[in-house]
């Protein structure tokens, strides 16, 4: 549990700082503090619950998705403005890492699995968010279209 | 009435806005999408936007349908979230109130001006990320003390590398290639415990994770060749990554010649 909280934190952390370092507005940073924090929790909490890595990213990627895309409409910025610092701690940055080391060390056995954990887990994170973006869109077309008529 | 020069006035002011939106890491989509906004609301119906990652073409027709075209060469991206949001709520309120051209780009320099970012915050947001995803990815806090040492060394680089304009690339490679001797000194010297913690932390400061985003959404949105330009930039970027901490293991002597 204790251990959980720390991963928690420190995914807060690594955000807060990416936030700084794509300049994001200071205003911004509580709220993306806690989504952060929730979507992170949610892959935590989806392993716990013995979800596959790959499922339990999906998961935590899709809840980032939404949340960033209501913020967005609710604060009325741009999307990535929320969605880009929430997904951070997804990323399989360890998988990246491993992958050129396994590589350049010429163990191209561990080197495939590595790049193929890599490849997964980047694209459930990449659906995850073009079914959001792809489910807005179209709650935005109905509406507009019936403003319209 | 509007008078030819009113008309290319206007135009060149929505580009301005839309090259410095694309600068700051909007996604093409979004760009081609403000840009025809600002077009309708002046009056400048049908207007035809394309854009891809490093180029911008708009042509409108006036009155009297006379085409006017304008384009756009972007070159760098400054990723700034700020200045994101302040254009687009700019362009937001010229929809509505729609001021004259010269009002319209006071308003955008105004923008650009006061939407700059303290480097000393920057600084540490560079530390945080970097010991706060050592952490994340099992590291101990000395591991994460030096990724957060690390990480100014490539604060400072970015900064030098930027100022005489070296290209992005060539920035990732030396940061990786830094980070890749200097994790393995602080793991040889018992002060970091863990070179691939050390080196993980650092990473995430570099991974190209706005990039990707930026590619699959366009990709998705039928910009076909806007996102593949742009997915391609990532897969460098990661590249360069790669050969800079190759380069890296074999300075250290990890790798024999």
């Amino acid at each position: 549990m204790v251990e959980n909280i720390i991963l928690v934190l420190a995914a807060v952390i690594g955000t807060v700082g990416f936030s700084f370092m794509l300049r994001l507005r200071k205003e911004r940073l509580p709220i993306i503090a806690i989504s952060t924090a929730l979507c992170y929790s949610i892959y935590l909490l989806c392993i716990h619950f013995e979800a596959s890595d790959l499922m339990a990213n999906f998961v935590a990627a899709l809840f980032a998705a939404f949340a960033a895309e209501f913020l967005a409409k609710f604060i009325k910025a741009p999307v990535t403005v929320f969605l880009i610092p929430t997904i951070l701690p997804l990323v399989p940055g360890s998988s990246l890492y491993y992958t050129i080391e396994a590589f350049f060390q010429g163990d191209l056995k561990n080197a495939l699995l590595y790049f193929s954990a890599l490849g997964r887990t980047i694209g459930a994170i990449l659906l995850a968010i073009v079914i959001v973006n792809t489910i807005m869109k179209c709650i935005r077309n109905y509406q507009n279209a019936k403003n319209h008529r | 009435m509007r008078t030819n020069k009113d008309t290319e006035n206007l135009l060149t002011v929505i580009m301005n806005l839309g090259k410095e939106m694309l600068m700051c890491g909007a996604e093409v989509n979004r760009v081609e999408d403000t840009i025809s906004r600002l077009c309708t609301a002046y009056g400048l119906e049908n207007a035809e936007i394309f854009s891809i990652t490093s180029l911008i073409i708009v042509t409108v027709k006036d009155d009297e349908y006379r085409s006017h075209v304008q384009s756009r060469r972007v070159a760098g991206y400054v990723f700034n979230f700020y200045r994101l949001e302040e254009l687009n709520a700019l362009s937001r309120t010229v929809c509505q109130s729609t001021p004259s051209a010269e009002d319209f780009q006071v308003m955008l320099d105004e923008i650009i001006k006061h939407s700059h970012f303290s480097k000393l915050l920057r600084m540490i947001g560079f530390i945080l990320t970097s010991g706060g995803f050592c952490l994340l990815f099992k590291g101990s806090f000395t591991d994460a003390l030096c990724a957060g040492l690390i990480a100014v060394v490539i604060f400072l680089i970015e900064r030098l590398f930027t100022r005489f304009a070296i290209n992005g690339m060539f920035y990732n490679f030396v940061s990786s290639l830094f980070a890749g001797v200097s994790a393995y000194y602080f793991a040889n010297l018992n002060i970091g415990a863990h070179l691939d913690k050390i080196m993980i932390g650092n990473i995430m400061l570099l991974i190209p994770g706005l990039m990707l985003t930026n590619a699959i959404k366009d990709m998705m949105n039928g910009d076909t060749m806007a996102g593949f330009l742009r997915f391609c930039e990532a897969l460098l970027t990661a590249l360069a990554i790669a050969l800079g901490f190759w380069l890296a293991m074999i300075v250290t002597g990890v790798l024999t010649w």
